[in-house]
This record gives structure tokens, sequence and C-alpha cells, in this order.
């Protein structure tokens, strides 16, 4: 119980702190009393382009970040398995492709290219479901099907990139407006509501499947509700910053090593930890060798694998295990 | 219970479980024994309502346990498996709560009530000592009867236990059949197991299920059934029976 206070009052400070630096560090330095100001209305030259350019980019990695996580957290609870990423089950790719969709053939309907992702990571879902139903969407079974709808999605995705239909992925966190800030705020809060109020149902799911149903827990449907809310999580912050690799399968693993693997404790450390990590991971992408950038992702895989291994050889616990 | 015209297979193809008609009776222990692969866990399975049968049906009460909601079935039936997982931050008392999930609602239960359950059914396992301590760090044994506390909970009138004791020592393994016979004593709660030994089948039964190639051969008064010529017949072992100072009956298998 100490141990999870204290991780949590840790975790407040640092992402305090990291928010800080996100704020005020960039081509552009704003001082404390700057941003203060400006928060309260009173922008002005330097101030002003922080606010249209950095912050809603900050807004973005810190629900990007939280909702990755989460999705990663929340599927790792349905299938039961510690590589579950919505990457690897193929969410993430189908969520793309649907964006993908939008931009080459509905550019006006800009505004709800999240709900075309979401549209896309559900088709996948709802094949998987199909085909792993009568497993009653068995760990394996998942594992098994998703990888196989990864490597289509993607492969539509690179093929239509070689065709001469031209489109944009909207990878990375560079180049965000309000607009891309406000709708991610605006879709992705929902799910990360939900994702909070499905921790008793996520700590169910850990127990063997037959005693849970044979206390009468209804296994197939409270699988299916963390799942469609993983693919939600997942699906909108694909369609604004695109795939960014890692945060759904380390965050949840370093969560659980320092607040341990009850859901109901796990998962809002694990929005912050999220938001933190992925804002960190695109602040030093900005700043490392300016002017390039570096994209959040690959920064995330440069510090966040490293980072795993030597939590793991502190506290020697994987998973339960 | 009463289980009638029931059928299974798990390929569509073969049956597995081919049943005219089977009685279990209320308040006394059966146990159901048989050599690998006669379908003895799938009998389980589908009284207990996790399969579903193919034809026929499983009646409690005179009600098709599949026309009433898994929380009311809950109730009635409880199930203790053979292999458990609990996630690691899951103390005892966590546990045992478990079994009274079908009796919460979305308005909140009667607190005080469950919390008395959940501490008889924690006594009756004798964890009352261990209950604030994580479930993955007791002893085999002690896990084994966490699983068993939780099915308590449950106060069903039907306790199930699926080779509960395989992955005990043999000290645990009669202590956990000595729990469940005493609540079978105490409470008349009707117990169906299936065991591996057949010395514990004897010894702890009221009555006795034999199955082979997935129907029932045999059924009735355990020392009735399992005659050294039957036993030789199913399990093709070659036994006699040894009476030992106290008048019990054991089985020995002769080389």
């Amino acid at each position: 119980m100490k141990k999870i206070l204290i991780a949590y009052s840790v975790m407040v400070v640092v992402f305090l702190v990291v928010l800080y630096e996100s704020v005020v560090l960039g081509s552009l330095q704003l001082n404390f009393g700057e941003i203060i100001k400006g928060v309260f209305g009173d922008r002005s030259g330097a101030t002003a382009v922080v606010f249209d350019l950095r912050f809603p980019r900050v807004l973005i990695a810190i629900f990007a970040g939280a909702s990755l996580a989460l999705a990663g957290a929340l599927l790792q609870a349905a299938i039961k398995n510690p590589l579950a990423d919505p990457g690897i089950i193929g969410i993430t790719s189908a969520a793309m492709l649907g964006n993908v969709v939008v931009i080459n053939f509905l550019p006006h309907l800009f505004f709800y290219s999240p709900i075309f992702a979401f549209a896309g990571g559900v088709i996948a879902f709802v094949i998987l479901y199909a085909v792993t139903k009568k497993y009653d969407m068995s760990p394996v079974f998942v594992l098994l099907v998703g990888i196989a709808l990864n490597a289509v999605f993607t492969a539509i995705i690179k093929v239509s990139g070689v065709t001469a239909i031209h489109f944009t992925e909207s990878t990375g966190l560079s180049m965000k407006t309000w607009e891309d800030a406000n709708l991610l705020m605006g879709f992705s809060i929902f799910g990360i509501i939900a994702a909070l109020i499905l921790g008793p149902v996520c700590n169910m799911l850990g127990l063997s499947e037959k005693t849970i149903r044979s206390v009468g827990f209804p296994v197939g449907k409270a699988r299916w509700v963390v799942i469609i809310i993983s693919v939600y999580l997942a699906s909108v912050s694909t369609a604004i910053v695109g795939s960014i690799a890692f945060i759904g399968l380390l965050v949840p693993h370093i969560a659980r090593m320092l607040v341990g693997s009850n859901y109901k404790v796990l998962l809002p450390f694990t929005v912050l930890l999220g938001a933190t990590m992925l804002l960190a991971a695109d602040t030093i992408g900005r700043m490392i060798v300016p002017p390039f950038e570096i994209t959040a992702s690959i920064i995330m895989s440069l510090i966040g694998g490293p980072f795993l291994i030597i939590l793991i050889r502190k506290f020697g616990k994987i998973y339960g295990h | 219970m009463d289980i009638k015209n029931l059928t299974f297979s798990y390929d569509k193809k073969k049956p597995f479980i081919e049943l005219n008609q089977l009685t279990i009776k209320d308040s006394k222990i059966t146990t159901i024994i048989g050599p690998n692969g006669s379908g003895k866990s799938t009998l389980l399975g589908l009284i207990a309502g996790h399969l579903k049968a193919h034809s026929g049906e499983v009646l409690l009460d005179d009600v098709n346990i599949h026309q009433i909601s898994a929380k009311e079935r809950a109730k009635k039936i409880a199930v203790v498996h053979q292999q458990n997982e609990a996630p690691e931050h899951y103390t005892v008392r966590q546990l045992v709560k478990i079994g009274r999930y079908p009796y919460r609602n979305k308005f909140g239960q009667n607190e005080e009530v469950d919390e008395q359950i959940i501490d008889e059914a924690i006594e009756a396992a004798s964890l009352t000592a261990e209950e604030e301590r994580f479930v993955y760090q007791l002893s085999g044994g002690q896990r084994q009867r966490a699983w068993l506390a939780l099915a308590f909970a449950q106060q069903s009138d039907y306790l199930l236990l699926d080779e509960p004791t395989t992955y005990l020592d043999l000290h645990h393994q009669l202590d956990l059949l000595a729990r469940v016979e005493e609540k079978n004593k105490t409470q008349n709660q009707t117990i169906v197991m299936v065991l591996h030994d057949l010395n514990q089948a004897l010894q702890y039964s009221d009555e006795i299920i034999v199955m082979d190639g997935g129907r029932i051969i045999a059924q009735g008064e355990p020392f009735e059934v399992m005659t050294p010529e039957f036993i030789h017949k199913v399990f093709k072992l070659n036994v006699l029976f040894f009476e030992d100072p106290n008048g019990v009956k054991h089985l020995i298998n002769i080389k």
C-alpha cells in the first residue's frame, strides 16, 4: 500500500515536471511567467506561437499517450497475454487504413476521421471476434488471428502507397493543430473514462476462466466490452498521431511493476505514466538535435526498451511471476 | 438432479457422451470414476452447465439448467477445478469474496451477511489465519482450500469437484476430501466429484458412477459395484480387497 502511494506521488511529480519542460523547451523558449499569462489569454509574440503550435502538441501527447497505454493494459487484461498490444493484433493498422480512406476519398469528413479509424478498428475486431467466438476469445486464438489481420491491413496500406493514390499517413506529433488536439481530446476522453470504470471487470478476468464462469460472470461479454474500449482508444489515437510503437506494450508492464496488478489502481496509474512517457519522448525528440525532430516513436523504442529491461532486473517480476 | 438423453461431442462427428438417464441423489456424495478418456470431466462439465449438450437436458429441481441465468445457476451449483489461477494481488479473503458474485446486484447487497458467509467459508477451509495473505504465497494444499472456500461461499445446493486432489500430496488430498465430506454431513450439500483414486472414491462416496467410452456402465453403492472382477474388466487391474482393523476396506493392486 505504501509502495503504491509513493509510486503515485512520484509519478505525479514527474508528470508535472515533464509537462513544464515540454511547454517551456523548444526553439522558442518561454519562462514560467509568460506561460501563466498565456494560459489566461494574454498572448503576444512568442507566447502566441507557443500556444498555437506547442500546446496542442503537448495535449495530444498527453491524451494519445494515456489512450494508447490504456488500450494496451485493457487488451492484456482481456486476452490474458502480456504481449498484447493493439498494434500486434491488427487494430492499429486497421485504424490507419480507416484514416487513409478518409484522407484520400473523403477529405471533407476530416473531423470524423477518428470515427473512420474506429470503424477500421471495429471491423478488424469484428473479424477477430467472428473467428475466435467459438473459442470464447481465448488468448492464443485472438493473438494468432490478430497477427494475421495485422499483416493484411499493413500490406493494404503499403500497396496503396505504391499505386498512384497519394496518401499521407498522419504519423507523429509534429505539425499538429488545435483542431487535431480538440478532436483527440474530445473522442478519447470517453474511452479513458470507460476504461477506468472497467477496473473491477479486468480484475475478474485475471482469474481462471472456469472459476469466474462458475460464479456466473459473463466472461465472453466482459472480454468483448474490454476489447472494444481498447480498440476505441487505440483507433482514436491512431487517427490523430498514427501508430506509435511500444506504448501499449511497455507502459502497462512498467506500471504493473510499480503499483501491482490490481486494475483499480493500475489503470489510473497507466494514464499518468502513458501520458508522461509519450510527452517526454516527444519533447526529447524535439530537443535532441535541433532543428531536426526525431519522432516520439523512435525515442520510445530507444528509451522504453532498455528502461523495461532495467526495471525487470531490479524488481524481477513480469506479469505476476 | 435428473439427466435425460444427454449427448455431447467435441467434434460434432463422433458422440463423446451418450446417456439415457441419470439421477444424482440429493444430499449424497456421488463420485464419478472411469479410465482416462471415459468422459468423466466432460460429464461434470455438462452437469455444471459449462458445456452445452447437443441433445437432452440436465434438470435441477425440474428446471433445465440452461434456462436459468448464469448467476442463478451459480447459486445452485458451485465448482472446484483441478487447477486454478489468481492474479497476485488477490488475498485469500478477496478470492473467497468472489464466491458471493452471484448474489451481488447493482445496488449493493447485504454487506454484513456477505462478510459473515465469507468468514464461515474461510473457517470451513481452515484458512482464517491466512485470510489476509496473498493467494500466491500459500502452499499448494492451502491454495486449493482457498478455491474450496470460494465454492463454499457460493452457498450452493450442489458442489462439484473436478479431480480436485490431483496436484496435492496425499496428506492434503485426504484433508480436502474430509472437508468435503464434512460439508455434506453437516449441511446436506449434494456433492458430485470426479476422482482418479479408486480407494478415495470408494471410501468417501455414498454412490459411485462408473464411466467408460462416454457411457455410464455402472451405478450404485460403491462396494457393491466395485468388485474385483468388475474392476479388472473396466480398469484392467488385478485387485483384491483388504479389510483393516477398523472394518474399512481398501483396494490393493496386485502386479
